[in-house]
């Protein structure tokens, strides 16, 4: 096997998982159809309750399906005709629309389009200026969820006291384990004495947004901090902009984080003091006798890596190997510069072709490699003796989620220690020796 | 230039085109140019008139092309100028201009094209202004003529010449009055005037409105966007290759039963665009391939997905999966914003193919996306660049953009076969080939092939949708090739048609107990033995079927499968076949009662089926085939959930509509050929039959969730 691309999802790819997680936003892709694939990554593969496409029912989700006289003639006509179709449909909140890389080639970009619609139709059509030639998914889910929120009615509105709005939260997919992660930091939050009444996105229609006016501080997530950014300073709220809670440490520390910034620490140490309590001493055996040791190979989402990372060092779990799926240099520097500051010696890697992590998976077994982290798109890498592979960030195609089953927060640490376990538990059951 | 004053006469006109033909055949009625076949009779007199050692005839094509027959030097030589085509539904499914569709010397070619493009400037020279066009500023008035098709043409629209970044049309403006300004990224911009010929039609209009007859109706165009007047101008001969509609969204009252594909086996439904079903069988074929594309990242991850050199292609092409590790190879450009920049994709495709070239390959692919076209790179110069001093010359093949037709397809088959460097086949006795039973992964072929060889055929090699390198040396030397009888296989392998020798037969396929033995006896025969005797058909039988069958079959009685569509859709003399499956006749024959469940239209009631469609659905016995009719206003829900049946067909997965009446959905992917696969077929539709999962449950899905 000689697959010479980049595993990293595309620009469109996470452009499609925003409108997957949104599920009355649709969303319309100025191209050509050959990116099929899109849908069926971030919808029907990637979760079991997509509603990107449903069969027998028409799809919010659709290309303009330009051939080449639509590129020299422009695609005006085919993308209203396609938004109109759409809202005749499916009916949908807003829309999205885009364009593929052969029209950002030309140019077109759709923003009277969209004004023009917009008031036709009398719902928001938001205008995403395409960056599939040097974007990646990141990107795309980033800057789709900044144009949304600019183009959505949200206005600054008198303040309900103690509530927070989330911009950025990575909802991969309507699935148990992001459902779990919502509830775990409405349960957090809580606990210090702050109600979540919006988080963008959340699997909750395009309506639910407009909430974010009335919120008295916005909380934002790497995935969405240039929308977050943006919001703050139109509703001229104060934004706490924060890493991912994973882990024991880094949920406290992201704990201690809000609470500072909302004037509510010693509810925070309280509640710390809780959860360790009850989390602990589930963990306090099995990170001796099954972590203490064990190298991991990881290849993922950059933001998950800032804080995946030093939870599992945590429990003596070392990464020996990381690749960040991502296109930019400058988020590799951003994780490079965290892992430093958590005291983690591992050089990430980013952009990685399966040849590429192959070798280095190849190389990391040589040396002792006891499991492996990433999406789906990446276990194809692994050739001969193959490790536990744990699929997290997007896409996961093999493992969902029909269950309660958080990764982030005090019972996402849990969960994960939960898996982790049983994955080597099981993988030493079925190859006695091969691993301590 | 909108002064409706100056409207120009009637085109073409007599005094003006140096030739009128009589008027019963110019096709020029009360001012109008109505029938194109009668304008291409005068065309044709026209382009004899100034032969210049050329013989030249012309023919005007039911599918709108205008048809050149050159005679020269001995050698004939199309040229067609395509004026454009709707399909039944309106899609435009092929646009296109001047373009020699055989192969031929560049030169001649080029010249060819440049002599009909003269001689229809010539004609349509001094007849102004029809299409009053304009270029750059200030204006310059040129006639639907040389300079239009001499300026542009050559430019614009011959393949392989096009610089799309020159051409790409930056504003266009048209107005009522149908004049129509365009401006280009380069710098042209002229205008156009447009006169369709005839009144509103519901007939596709397009090959009645192409260019050759746009003249001086008074009728408005207003319903007519422009560009579906002038896309042909300007296209490329790079026409969409959709061949499946998207889902129409006004089809939703109605369970489509031929639809979109359901991930699993999927040889018998698969209808993706033909460039799709090209990959699928180049990378599904067991054959060392390298894929090099000059191709962004959303291109090269949608390529990828269909190469299956992804766990997204393995989630949805298992077969492919076993093959794919030992036999592919996939390098991209990976073209980013940069790139757009240098323009150098070209080199950069040349030198990842001299990275494989060297490599024991059999069959190079080099693919180009849509923004190395914009930029004017192909393929053919960069695999043409890494040939030069290379020390061998896999077999090759270019695809330049992902939106082409069959032609892809067609040349691709053709190039396979010619891996066999068999000048003439030597048959061989007992040599079959089977075309379009499937892939290695479908599990009646593999019974298939069993059955065949308990018969005394053992020697057989398959093809379609995948094939394998090494069975193309035999094809031309098999006795005969027997291929399944659905369209689209049909379609696929009429490319290769010729290298596939004389004996083609095409029998009714395998499915069911009868349909299986009569399928054994006619390929037994095409190669020229007897049919299949009686004694080793019941032994094949017992050996087949489980000690339960009778049981089973004996459970069949009194349930009843469902089929739910409009009464147009079963009135169509195929309905009741499904990709080449008997579906009525093979659901009947294990017992099953059928239910035709009519869905009437949203205003009427529905249509009666006739008698005649009832007998070929097999209503000839009592209570074999039922009619539901709905009733004027019932929703389709509420239809399915006064109907018997359990299991309905459809072709979508998981098809909601059903599943929320308490319905089960199946669809061809379930069913399988061969007596193994009838047994197989038998405890399948029984179980979902009695299935009691959609009944309990099924209402609970929320209906909110479908459309968020």
């Amino acid at each position: 096997m000689a697959d010479l691309m980049s595993t990293t999802a595309t620009f469109l790819d996470g452009v499609t998982l925003l409108a997957n997680g949104i599920p009355d936003l649709a969303l319309v892709i100025d191209s050509p159809d050959c990116g099929d694939d899109k849908v069926a990554k971030a919808g029907i593969r990637s979760d079991l309750f997509t509603t990107l496409n449903q069969p027998g029912f028409p799809s919010r989700q659709q290309f303009t399906w330009l051939t080449f006289p639509d590129l020299a003639l422009g695609s005006q006509a085919k993308v209203l005709e396609t938004i109109r179709s759409i809202d005749a449909s499916v009916h949908p909140g807003a829309f999205l629309l885009t364009a593929g890389s052969p029209v950002q080639l030309t140019g077109e970009y759709h923003g009277l389009s969209a004004s023009r619609l917009s008031e036709e139709l009398r719902k928001p059509v938001v205008p995403l200026l395409s960056g599939s030639l040097s974007g990646d998914y990141l990107d795309g889910f980033g800057n789709a969820l900044a144009a949304l929120l600019e183009h959505l009615p949200i206005e600054p509105l008198p303040v309900v006291p103690a509530t927070v709005g989330i911009v950025g939260f990575p909802f991969e997919r309507g699935e148990e384990d992001h459902l779990g992660n919502l509830r775990e930091l409405d349960r957090l939050l809580s606990g210090i004495g702050l109600q979540v009444t919006v988080v963008a996105p959340s699997g909750r229609n395009v309506d639910h947004l407009a909430g974010l006016s009335t919120v008295e501080f916005l909380l934002g997530f790497p995935h969405g901090a240039q929308a977050a950014t943006a919001l703050a300073q139109r509703l001229g709220r104060p934004l706490i902009q924060t890493e991912l809670p994973i882990g024991l440490e880094g949920t406290a520390r992201w704990l201690r984080e809000v609470a500072q910034a909302t004037g509510r620490d010693q509810e925070a140490e309280a509640l710390i003091g809780c959860e360790l309590a009850r989390c602990v001493p589930a963990l306090r055996r099995v990170v001796r006798t099954m972590f203490l040791g064990r190298r991991v190979a990881m290849t993922i989402d950059p933001y998950i890596a800032r804080s995946l990372v030093p939870a599992l060092a945590e429990w003596g779990v070392q990464t020996v190997s990381l690749n960040l799926r991502t296109r930019h240099l400058t988020r590799l520097h951003e994780v490079s510069d965290r892992l430093k500051q958590a005291q983690v010696d591992v050089v990430p890697t980013h952009d990685m072709t399966l040849p590429g992590l192959a070798l280095q998976w190849k190389h990391c077994l040589g040396e002792g490699l006891d499991l492996i982290i990433g999406t789906t798109m990446e276990r194809i890498a692994q050739e001969g003796d193959r490790r536990p592979y744990l699929e997290l960030g997007f896409p996961c195609y093999v493992r969902h989620a029909l269950f309660d089953s958080p990764w982030m927060g005090f019972r996402g640490a849990l969960w994960l220690a939960d898996r982790l376990y049983n994955l080597l538990s099981d993988y030493r059951y079925d190859h006695p020796g091969s691993i301590p | 230039m909108n002064d409706q004053n100056q409207r120009p006469p009637v085109l073409p006109q007599g005094s003006q085109t140096g030739g009128v033909p009589p008027s019963s055949d110019s096709g020029q009625v009360d001012g109008r140019w109505h029938a194109p076949h009668k304008f291409s009779s005068w065309l044709a007199a026209q382009m004899q008139d100034q032969g210049a050692g050329l013989s030249v005839r012309v023919d005007f094509r039911p599918d709108g092309i205008l048809a050149f027959s050159y005679q020269w030097k001995k050698a004939k030589v199309p040229v067609f100028l395509v004026v454009g085509r709707r399909g039944s539904k309106g899609e435009v499914t092929r646009f296109g201009t001047l373009f020699a569709p055989l192969p031929c010397a560049p030169e001649v070619e080029k010249r060819l094209l440049h002599h009909t493009a003269t001689r229809l400037d010539q004609i349509f020279r001094g007849t102004p202004p029809t299409w009053l066009s304009r270029r750059s500023s200030p204006s310059l008035v040129v006639g639907w003529g040389p300079s239009f098709l001499q300026d542009y043409c050559s430019d614009l629209l011959v393949p392989g010449v096009t610089h799309w970044g020159s051409t790409l049309l930056q504003d266009a403006q048209f107005d009522e009055d149908r004049s129509l300004l365009l401006s280009f990224r380069g710098d042209a911009s002229f205008d156009l005037r447009l006169y369709p010929s005839c009144e509103k039609t519901n007939k596709p209009w397009v090959g009645q409105y192409g260019p050759l007859v746009l003249v001086a109706p008074d009728s408005s165009i207003a319903a007519h966007p422009f560009v579906s007047y002038v896309s042909f101008v300007f296209s490329l001969l790079i026409p969409s290759g959709a061949t499946l509609l998207p889902y129409d969204s006004s089809q939703q009252d109605w369970i489509p039963l031929m639809g979109d594909t359901r991930g699993e086996d999927t040889f018998l439904v698969g209808h993706f665009r033909t460039s799709e079903e090209l990959y699928k069988a180049i990378f599904a074929a067991k054959a060392k391939i390298a894929v090099v594309g000059n191709l962004d990242r959303e291109c090269s991850s949608a390529l990828r997905w269909l190469a299956g050199a992804t766990e997204d292609a393995i989630m949805d092409f298992w077969h492919i999966h076993t093959s794919r590790e030992a036999y592919m190879s996939f390098r991209t450009t990976d073209i980013s914003d940069t790139d757009v920049v240098t323009i150098d994709g070209e080199a950069r495709t040349t030198e990842l193919i001299r990275q494989v070239i060297d490599s024991p390959l059999d069959l190079l692919v080099v693919q180009g996306g849509c923004p190395s076209a914009l930029m004017g790179e192909t393929g053919g110069r960069s695999l043409d660049a890494a040939l030069e001093g290379a020390q061998r010359t896999p077999h090759s093949f270019t695809v330049d953009v992902c939106l082409g037709e069959n032609t892809d397809y067609r040349r691709f088959w053709d190039m396979l076969v010619q891996m066999d460097p068999a000048e003439e086949p030597l048959t061989v006795a007992d040599r079959l080939n089977l075309v379009g039973f499937g892939h290695r992964q479908t599990p009646a072929l593999s019974e298939l092939l069993r059955l065949l060889g308990e018969a005394g055929l053992s020697d057989i090699h398959t093809f379609l949708p995948t094939f394998e390198a090494a069975s193309i040396p035999g094809t031309r030397s098999a006795r005969a090739t027997v291929v399944y009888p659905s369209p689209h296989v049909v379609d696929a392998f009429s490319m290769a048609r010729r290298h596939f020798g004389q004996a083609v037969v095409f029998p009714d396929a395998p499915w069911g107990i009868q349909g299986t033995r009569q399928w054994l006896d006619q390929v037994l025969r095409s190669m020229g033995r007897d049919g299949l005797p009686d004694h080793l058909w019941q032994a094949m039988v017992a050996a087949r079927t489980p000690s339960q069958w009778a049981e089973w079959r004996g459970a069949t009685a009194g349930l009843r499968v469902g089929f739910a569509a409009s009464a147009h859709y079963f009135m169509q003399p195929d309905s009741h076949l499904r990709h080449g499956l008997p579906i009525a006749q093979v659901i009947q024959e294990l017992g099953f009662g059928i239910d035709l469940v009519v869905v009437p239209p949203t205003d009427t009631q529905p249509r009666r089926i006739p008698k005649t469609t009832l007998e070929r659905w097999g209503g000839s016995s009592p209570g074999a085939v039922r009619v539901v009719y709905g009733k004027h206003g019932e929703t389709l829900h509420e239809l399915l959930q006064r109907c018997e049946p359990v299991a309905f067909y459809s072709e979508w997965v998981g098809d909601q509509r059903l599943l929320m009446a308490g319905k089960e959905p199946f669809s061809v992917a379930d069913l399988h050929m061969g007596l193994e696969g009838t047994v197989r077929n038998l405890r399948f539709l029984l179980q979902l039959s009695t299935l009691p999962f959609a009944q309990r449950y099924g209402r609970l899905a929320p209906s909110e969730v479908l459309h968020g």
